[in-house]
């Protein structure tokens, strides 16, 4: 069983979210309801996901971090993982994610390596 | 009777031995953990490190998930059955079923990086393990995966 917290929102909008424990194929519908619910509820610019405590995962909760990823891209952020344990890693690198999501070694490196969010339009127009 | 075998990346060493345990499974996902836990407890008598076991355990997990949910199409009454033997080289899982008939060959490597829910589980099975073997008869489908210990990849990968 997966469970998914809201670590902290760092500011200025990135949530920081732990996910702890397995990840079976049972698990991938209620993992999929959490994010969605806590991405909803923080309404956050980029995502972090520390892994660190997941200690197995199957390939459904794989299509479901692209499908987050797709969810947070749509938002103009990024998506990115923190602190895989080894046994994880393999499988995400096996499918090429590292490609597309960038694994940080911890939620530190993660955070150094966002881009830093853009200046809000309306701020721009107040000068004109 | 006739059937059909394919086999991927090499052939099988026809390894003879009885097998360490036998489990009959109904098909159902919320029982997979059993077997996760058994054949986690087979690669460390095997001595696998944490990533080698990590990898053959999440492998057949993948494979009976197969059997589940697209051989015997969720029906928990269908019974399918995992086999693990230890060789002298490796740890070996033949997964028996009599769903569908499955051709492992056949079936192609979907881009992993797509996103879309399924699809990757034959992808990885390929990726993890360091045979595949598929036979399909009127008797039913086995798919035997083969993991080789770190000592028998550090030998293959000797000059």
């Amino acid at each position: 069983m997966i469970e998914i917290t809201l670590v902290r929102v760092h500011p200025p909008r990135t949530a920081i979210l732990r996910l702890a424990g397995e990840v079976n194929y049972v698990d991938v519908p209620g993992a999929e309801q959490s994010f969605e619910r806590i991405y909803q509820n923080a309404n956050p610019l980029h995502v972090v996901l520390d892994l660190s405590g997941l200690t197995f995962l199957v390939t459904p909760f794989i299509g479901a971090v692209l499908c987050w990823r797709e969810m947070v891209l749509r938002g103009g952020g990024v998506l990115a993982l923190a602190g895989c344990r080894s046994g994880t890693e393999a499988a995400f690198r096996h499918l090429l994610l590292d490609r597309l999501i960038p694994l940080a070694a911890d939620v530190e490196s993660a955070l150094a390596r966002l881009p830093t969010e853009q200046t809000p339009k309306k701020e721009d127009s107040a000068h004109g | 009777m006739s059937a059909t075998v394919h086999t991927e990346k090499e052939p099988a060493s026809g390894h003879g031995s009885p097998p360490l345990f036998a489990l009959s499974m109904r098909s159902e996902l919320q029982l997979l953990p059993v077997v996760r836990l058994a054949l986690e407890e087979v690669c460390r008598l095997a001595n696998f490190d944490a990533s080698r076991a990590h990898e053959f355990t999440l492998a057949v997990y993948e494979a009976c998930a197969n059997v589940i949910l697209h051989a015997h199409q969720k029906q928990a009454d269908r019974v399918y059955r995992v086999e693990v033997c230890m060789t002298s080289d490796g740890v070996e899982a033949s997964i028996h079923d009599q769903g569908t008939p499955f051709d492992f060959q056949a079936v192609p490597d979907l881009d992993p990086t797509q996103p879309r829910r399924g699809g990757r589980g034959v992808y990885l099975i390929r990726r993890l393990v360091d045979r595949v073997t598929a036979e399909s008869s009127p008797a039913g489908n086995v798919l035997r995966l083969f993991k080789r210990t770190a000592a028998e990849d550090a030998m293959k990968e000797a000059p």
